[in-house]
């Protein structure tokens, strides 16, 4: 289980980036962190692994505080930075080279991936583009089977049919003792993938919830014109009508638009807050 | 609750994969320094000044090699904490600090000095024998416990100096992200600065005219007690001796490894 009590966390003194900012995951789910370019994604998930110290509040991550990044917490936990490093070495030296440092590491699991993402296995790692670099580190990073994955923007540079195979990959490799953490701009590649959803905006979280609980309480879909606006959250034109969100008044479970629930939670936070608030 | 974890297995990997990253520009490093040493010595035989490459040379460019070079190693030591990826990689790696922190030091202070008085030691018989080729005349042989002059230290004496010397290049290599070498060799000239200004203001306020008498060869006029002599001659110098070659080396490998558990990306 991962817990986050009343961070505070700033770069510079004068401009705190989190204040009291709790946050509470369980095992077995894939977390998707959505927010705008500096809303404070990526430095949650450094202080997560332990790349970053909170200044203040307290901090658990599989019973221990990253902060003191010691060798049984790294072990368990794999971040893929959007800044990949990858030395000049091929790819079966880095499993040589870094796979003894993870306990549970899996030799077979990796070259099942690295070939599901078509990658050669004696490629020079500098060699190879940073979508295909991406694809080893992620295939690395799934087969240390740690308990913590953390992928910072992991659709980045990967092709269509590459994101795919990472979903299909990442949806069928999670345990129920793993937990998955995932940021990205790109939403739509998150689509089928995640279970939960944290919305942060202004360096707060102004939305944390379960993907089957939104599509119970707001309904997704295609307006011809827009006759009660007071009751649509967010609403954006498209050919031959809206695409709109409105609460779910017993109409049928729609497939969550992770786009829209963004925008719709971005611009009619109090309006959205209150009716998951309510039973 | 934060536990100190240490797995020799894990030293392991992190010596084994730090010398086979490094192990190219190490060559490189050390084949250009001998190939240099080797053109200055032959030149100086060439232009008839033989008897200083036949007497002390090695002497004299072991202690260059020594410092330089690995000084210069020393303080590239903790490369991987300079570019953001490479950095993030490095602290998640699943090792401890003090794991990290043991495995640097094991290189910096022992591997790399060991390689070097070896890699001297081989460079200075083939460049001995090359030399002999067509002469009768013999070439003193390097040995770390030979000494040309009784005023120059056998190569083995300038072990400790190099050791706590090295100590400044190893914060500097955790402490700078840029220029780490550079920003280093500044570091140890201040402190060896301030370690003169306080040893020579200390002397001034005991002995006003001792660096006339030093420098300049006077009497001194004020002479202070015999005790006090006593006591730079036999307890100061032990003491120093243990501040600078055993506290202060200490002191800030202990930075050091503070300074490690501090980094962030």
């Amino acid at each position: 289980m991962i817990e986050l009590k009343d961070i505070s966390f700033y770069y510079k003194k004068n401009k705190p980036l989190f204040q009291d900012l709790n946050l509470k995951l369980e095992n077995g789910h894939i977390y998707g962190f959505l927010g705008k370019n500096g809303a404070g994604k990526t430095t949650i998930m450094k202080i997560l692994s332990g790349l970053l110290f909170p200044q203040a509040g307290n901090c658990n991550v599989l019973g221990f505080n990253p902060k003191y990044r010691q060798a049984s917490f790294l072990s368990d936990v794999f971040y893929v930075a959007e800044e990949l490093y990858t030395p000049s070495i091929t790819i079966s030296n880095y499993i040589k080279r870094y796979a003894p440092f993870y306990p549970n590491f899996d030799q077979n699991k990796f070259d099942q991936y690295i070939k599901e993402f078509n990658v050669e296995k004696n490629s020079l790692l500098t060699g190879l583009s940073y979508g295909q670099k991406k694809k080893v580190i992620l295939s690395f990073g799934l087969a240390t089977q740690c308990k913590l994955l953390i992928m910072d923007e992991p659709t980045n540079g990967l092709d269509i049919p590459s994101k795919a195979q990472f979903r299909k990959i990442l949806a069928g490799s999670i345990t129920k003792e793993q937990t998955f953490i995932l940021s990205t701009h790109q939403v739509k590649d998150l689509t089928n993938l995640i279970d939960n959803i944290i919305i942060l905006d202004q360096s707060k979280i102004i939305f944390h919830e379960n993907i089957s609980r939104i599509s119970e309480k707001m309904y997704f879909g295609f307006s011809q014109g827009l006759t009660s606006p007071e009751n649509v959250f967010y609403s954006e034109r498209c050919p031959g009508g809206y695409m709109i969100v409105k609460e779910n008044n017993g109409e049928v479970e729609s497939e969550v638009e992770i786009e829209t629930l963004f925008n719709a939670v971005i611009q009619n936070q109090a309006k959205v807050q209150s009716l998951f608030k309510k039973n | 609750m934060k536990k100190l974890e240490f797995n020799m297995n894990r030293i392991g990997h992190l010596i084994k994969n730090d010398i086979q990253k490094n192990k190219k520009s190490f060559l490189f490093m050390l084949l250009g320094s001998f190939i240099l040493i080797s053109l200055f010595a032959f030149m100086l035989v060439i232009t008839g000044e033989p008897h200083f490459v036949r007497e002390e040379m090695h002497m004299t460019f072991f202690p260059f090699i020594l410092f330089l070079l690995g000084f210069i190693l020393t303080s590239m030591s903790f490369r991987e904490l300079n570019e953001t990826g490479e950095r993030m990689f490095y602290l998640n790696l699943p090792a401890s600090h003090l794991e990290k922190f043991i495995s640097k030091v094991v290189i910096s202070f022992f591997i790399v000095p060991i390689i070097l008085y070896c890699s001297y030691f081989f460079f200075a018989l083939i460049f001995n024998i090359v030399l002999s080729w067509n002469t009768d005349e013999a070439i003193v042989s390097f040995s770390v416990f030979k000494s040309p002059t009784p005023y120059v230290p056998k190569p083995i004496q300038l072990l400790p100096i190099f050791l706590a010397t090295n100590t400044v290049a190893f914060l500097g290599a955790i402490m700078f992200r840029t220029l780490e070498f550079f920003k280093t060799l500044v570091g140890l000239m201040v402190l060896y600065f301030s370690i003169f200004f306080i040893f020579s203001l200390a002397m001034f306020l005991f002995v006003p005219d001792f660096f006339n008498s030093f420098f300049m060869g006077t009497e001194l006029k004020q002479h202070p007690s015999d005790s006090f002599w006593e006591f730079f001659n036999g307890g100061f110098k032990n003491l120093a001796f243990i501040v600078l070659f055993l506290i202060l080396p200490l002191l800030l490998l202990v930075a050091s490894y503070f300074k490690l558990t501090e980094k962030e990306v």
